[in-house]
């Protein structure tokens, strides 16, 4: 009997949660939609798209990135058994400093950390003004917190 | 940096983002969900019976706080904890802020998806800073 009460609790809940979500006004929908269209449309993150398309057509980068990231996850499952092959750790020397070299990944990399940067501006005004930090509410739970 | 010139139509600049910012910060602030949420929060902090329920179960909850992450708090304390809590719980304000601020991350996770999608980048996690937990 208590375990149906927690069920039925439990649809309610889902239920509460449905309508809240569809409760978002047409007004909110269309700021929302502002929002996101102008920050696409800004110097930083045209910027970041521009180098995320330069990214993908350098085969080159490419292949350096899928590489790396093949050897990292291959390295890493040698470390639980604690057999790191030399060969490994010298060709993760060698990758490295390819990809620190890398015109393509760099650019991509600045790219990104400046559009990054300025959506934290961006979500610090909207924070400002809310006296919340608005992020923190849009997070899913989940994670390591 | 990428070297390319944008055709100044198209790019937003910074004071139009931060005025879509603002403008979406206002209505956000004017959705029944944010007036009830900064509502009930003040009603919660003058609620003197509230606010006690709330200090005397985290003082608990701080004491005991080495034998909870050891798992090993008494019957006793686990109990008089679970009393606390429920106290705090029973609030009626208390319980109006909890459903208040329930239904505006809801909202907001909304909202965030929308924008996450949008700009092609993860909102909510992007704009954390200071480790995993800032």
């Amino acid at each position: 009997m208590a375990l149906r009460v927690k069920q039925e609790a439990a649809v309610g809940k889902v239920i509460e949660m449905t309508s809240a979500q569809n409760a978002i006004s047409i007004t909110l929908l269309e700021a929302t939609s502002v929002l996101g269209e102008n920050l696409v449309q800004s110097e930083p993150f045209l910027c970041f798209q521009e180098a995320d398309r330069k990214l993908h057509v350098d085969r080159e980068a490419m292949r350096l990135l899928t590489e790396f990231a093949e050897l990292q996850q291959k390295i890493r499952s040698q470390q639980h058994s604690g057999a790191i092959s030399e060969s490994d750790i010298k060709r993760m020397r060698e990758l490295q400093s390819a990809v620190g070299t890398n015109d393509s990944i760099q650019e991509h990399g600045l790219a990104q950390e400046t559009a990054i940067a300025f959506l934290r501006e961006v979500n610090q005004e909207i924070s400002n003004l809310l006296g919340v930090d608005f992020a923190s509410l849009t997070r899913r739970s989940g994670g390591c917190c | 940096m990428v070297d390319i010139t944008w055709n100044d139509l198209e790019v937003s600049s910074r004071s139009v983002v931060m005025q879509a910012a603002k403008q979406f910060a206002e209505t956000l602030g004017d959705t029944p969900q944010f007036r009830e949420f900064e509502q009930s929060y003040f009603g919660f902090r003058q609620d003197v019976e509230a606010q006690n329920a709330i200090r005397e179960f985290q003082q608990k909850q701080a004491s005991l706080k080495a034998l909870l992450m050891l798992n090993a708090v008494s019957e006793e304390d686990r109990q008089e904890l679970q009393r606390l809590q429920d106290r705090f719980y029973q609030q009626p304000s208390a319980l109006r802020y909890t459903k208040a601020q329930e239904e505006l991350v809801a909202i907001s996770q909304e909202i965030g998806d929308l924008l996450s999608k949008a700009i092609g980048l993860d909102y909510g996690a992007t704009c954390k800073t200071g480790g995993c937990c800032g």
